[in-house]
């Protein structure tokens, strides 16, 4: 569904992405992992379409994306949950979740289907996105992705500062996921969280994929993990 | 009784800075630009209504006809000039001023230079009672709009969906792009909006304060003032900052007249130095 063709993306005067291709099938979850500033952002960034590529192409359900305007993407079918979840300030949690609402046929993500995943944001449903923990905020950035119904869900470190408590919870929305048929393209640091929910894994270094393997794979290959991620 | 003259004068006039100011603060909140045409807005407001009210009479025709033409120039100027340089802040400032001059000139080709008094509406051109002293109807009405007008802007902003659109715009422009919403289409709604909004304010103001080459530069300097006391981005800033520069120019004119616009800029120092980024500023 999403096949990423020997991107160049530059951020700023740098060259961030150098020729790198991936492919996420319909309903996987595709776990990205790699050390600090290997280029796992500028990637999500530019499949989303906030920073296009140089060159190579980006497409998704045959779709050429490579330089369509950001809100054009996530018409498509592609969610976003950006790192720092960033939520709006001024919205509430109720906003949140309405102001980019979209149903489909057969559209698992709904307002009430939100509530009953995330009680936590049920109960605070008038309050400012920017007064929920770091953990309700991971909800809410997902939620307010999830109401547009994409078929393919892009996170990136969702797992970044959450207590261990939200990262389980985090890793039942990844699970009902998985249930509902919806893909997932997760990067991440934390390499218990992908080995565990993840079906592939791709390992990304110097703004190039280096690996790409199955989880369980990886779990054992101490050798790839010592090079790339320093564990 | 004179005070509470002075203070409706001044209460009337911060409306027409708070129409200025709206859009003016949610340009900048939503796109970063600093629109320096926002004043030139509100004088084409003027003479077109000018014209509309010589040609037919009717002050309503007026009202309504002069802001949609000033919002659909605003909405060309956004669509085919500004949106070119995207949060480029030199180039889309230096766009914006020279626009200033070039409707200056053209104002001025076409109305010539002589002030222009729009006639008041029938409707308000009396006065009532207050106290011993009589006060014109049509500074009340003047008023009543303005409230009238921050309402339904209120209501748009908190209550609407688009309105929750355009807080998240605000909020974090490329997070909402990135989430479906059309950010760009935003840009130039708002845009509109708020050259429509200056336009009115150039039509109510037309018959208290007329309309002549300069004013376009007069006003936009104390909408500026009005944004930056009230804190850019802000509807209520834009609403109480205008109420308050309003008042200031006012009574700073009784007691000071010899001081001029002495008596706005140091209270928006002592603000700026207690508060940086305005009353109810985010940014």
């Amino acid at each position: 569904m999403l096949k990423v063709e020997n991107i160049y993306t530059n951020y700023g005067s740098s060259q961030v992405l150098q020729d790198l291709s991936l492919e996420v099938k319909p309903g996987e979850i595709v776990g990205i992992l790699g050390r600090n500033g290997v280029g796992k952002t500028t990637l999500m960034r530019s499949i989303m379409g906030l920073t296009p590529p140089r060159s190579g192409r980006i497409l998704f359900d045959g779709a050429d994306i490579t330089r369509m305007a950001p809100h054009r993407i996530a018409r498509l079918g592609l969610g976003y949950v950006p790192q720092g979840r960033r939520v709006f300030p001024s919205l509430s949690v109720r906003e949140h979740l309405q102001v980019t609402a979209r149903e489909r046929e057969a559209s698992p993500w709904t307002f009430a289907k939100m509530i009953e995943l995330f009680p936590n944001l049920g109960q605070r449903l008038d309050q400012s996105g920017a007064k929920l923990s770091g953990g309700e905020q991971q909800m809410l950035a997902a939620g307010r992705a999830l109401v547009a119904n994409p078929t393919l869900l892009l996170m990136d470190e969702p797992t970044e500062g959450l207590a261990p408590l939200m990262v389980r919870e985090l890793g039942r929305l990844v699970g009902a996921l998985k249930d509902s048929g919806t893909a997932v393209l997760l990067v991440e640091q934390q390499l218990a969280f992908v080995l565990k929910y993840a079906d592939r894994v791709y390992i990304v270094a110097k703004g190039q994929i280096v690996h790409h393997c199955l989880p369980a794979e990886l779990a054992t290959d101490s050798d790839v993990k010592a090079r790339y991620l320093g564990v | 009784m004179i005070w509470v003259i002075h203070t409706l004068n001044g209460i009337s006039f911060g409306m027409l800075l708070f129409l200025l100011a709206a859009g003016l603060s949610l340009i900048y909140g939503l796109m970063k630009i600093l629109n320096l045409t926002h004043g030139s807005y509100y004088l084409i407001g003027a003479y077109v209504g000018s014209t509309i009210i010589a040609k037919t009479g009717s002050f309503a025709l007026a009202l309504i006809v002069a802001p949609l033409v000033v919002a659909l120039l605003g909405a060309v100027m956004e669509r085919y000039f500004l949106r070119r340089f995207h949060l480029q802040e030199l180039p889309q400032t230096l766009l914006t001023f020279g626009f200033l001059f070039i409707f200056a000139d053209l104002m001025l080709w076409i109305w010539g230079g002589d002030p222009i008094v729009l006639p008041k509406p029938a409707a308000f051109s009396g006065s009532i009672s207050i106290g011993d002293a009589r006060y014109p109807t049509y500074r009340l009405a003047l008023i009543a709009v303005g409230l009238i007008v921050a309402l339904i802007l209120w209501w748009f902003q908190e209550r609407t969906r688009l309105g929750a659109m355009l807080r998240a715009g605000v909020d974090d422009a490329e997070i909402a792009g990135a989430l479906g919403i059309d950010v760009s289409l935003l840009f130039t709604l708002v845009f509109a909006v708020g050259a429509l909004l200056a336009a009115l304010g150039g039509v109510l103001g037309g018959p208290i304060i007329g309309a002549q080459p300069g004013a376009d530069f007069e006003v936009m300097l104390l909408a500026f003032v009005v944004v930056i006391v009230g804190g850019l981005g802000s509807l209520r800033g834009a609403l109480i900052g205008g109420l308050l520069v309003g008042l200031l120019d006012n009574f700073g004119k009784i007691f000071f007249p010899e001081l001029a616009l002495f008596t706005i800029f140091v209270p928006m120092a002592i603000i700026l130095s207690f508060r940086p980024t305005g009353l109810f500023g985010r940014l």
